[in-house]
């Protein structure tokens, strides 16, 4: 029998969506530091490989990759963070952090049902 | 990484916009101060210079990727040395010999720009914190019921 692992793949991806979370509130704090190019973490692919591969070993060893990308051209002082773009990922991620809170507790739920 | 890293990071970012808006509204009450609080001509104006900081939690030495997120401080606040206007009015307490008066580098649109930006990165940190704040609520949530 294969184990469901969603439970796991739920809140991996909950602690890797707080990280991206203080990521993009670093962006937004330094929006004004003369040089400063915006961080960003990316984790969907790597996550996504984990879950097919259906174990929580796996899963337990998906970290985020960090990475430094420019919103945009850099202004005059070398800061590139475009805060449009931040606070529209910020929205996402928040939003995309409650839903799979929502199925964590859903799940959990059904299993409390069953017994 | 938890989620007082991020509500530290928004707050250093509160911190260091409400910095500027001081150094700001200095600029702008002085905007007319022909004398300097050490006696050396008109004011000149300052300028608040961020920096960014490494989170330095012991959480973060054993994670790579959160070591490179950062909040924010104010480095310095430097002095800008372009010249102010000189204006003619030889009754002026201040005047030189020749009747003309140095005024602060002082432009009152600049400032007043400046502090429309700062309200807007103010309020931005603060979104930041509110939705680190809804995330925990999303979390408290899933023991209930």
């Amino acid at each position: 029998m294969k184990s469901d692992l969603s439970i796991e793949a739920m809140s991996k991806a909950m602690s890797l969506r707080l990280k991206r979370h203080a990521a993009i509130a670093g962006n937004i704090a330094n929006a004004d530091t003369p040089g400063y190019r915006p961080k960003q973490i990316a984790f969907e692919d790597s996550l996504q490989r984990a879950v097919l591969g259906r174990s929580v070993g796996n899963l337990e060893k998906v970290e985020g990759r960090i990475f430094t990308i420019d919103d945009g051209t850099p202004r005059p002082d070398g800061n590139s963070v475009n805060m449009d773009k931040q606070m529209a990922n910020m929205t996402e991620n928040t939003l995309l952090y409650s839903a799979t809170a929502e199925f964590v507790a859903r799940k959990l739920r059904m299993i409390k049902s069953v017994m | 990484m938890d989620f007082f890293d991020a509500l530290k990071i928004s707050a250093s970012g509160l911190a260091a916009q409400r910095t500027r808006l001081s150094v700001l509204s200095s600029n702008l009450a002085n905007a007319n101060s022909t004398r300097s609080a050490d006696g050396s001509g008109p004011y000149k104006r300052r300028d608040p210079i961020f920096q960014e900081v490494k989170m330095g939690s012991f959480d973060n030495h054993l994670d790579k990727a959160s070591k490179k997120i950062s909040a924010v401080s104010v480095r310095d606040i430097v002095t800008d040395n372009t010249p102010g206007p000189r204006v003619y009015d030889p009754s002026h307490p201040d005047a030189d010999k020749d009747g003309y008066v140095s005024m602060p580098n002082v432009n009152l649109v600049t400032e007043l720009s400046d502090i429309m930006a700062t309200s807007r990165a103010y309020e931005a940190n603060v979104t930041a914190m509110q939705s680190a704040k809804q995330m925990v609520n999303a979390v408290l949530q899933i023991g209930k019921g």
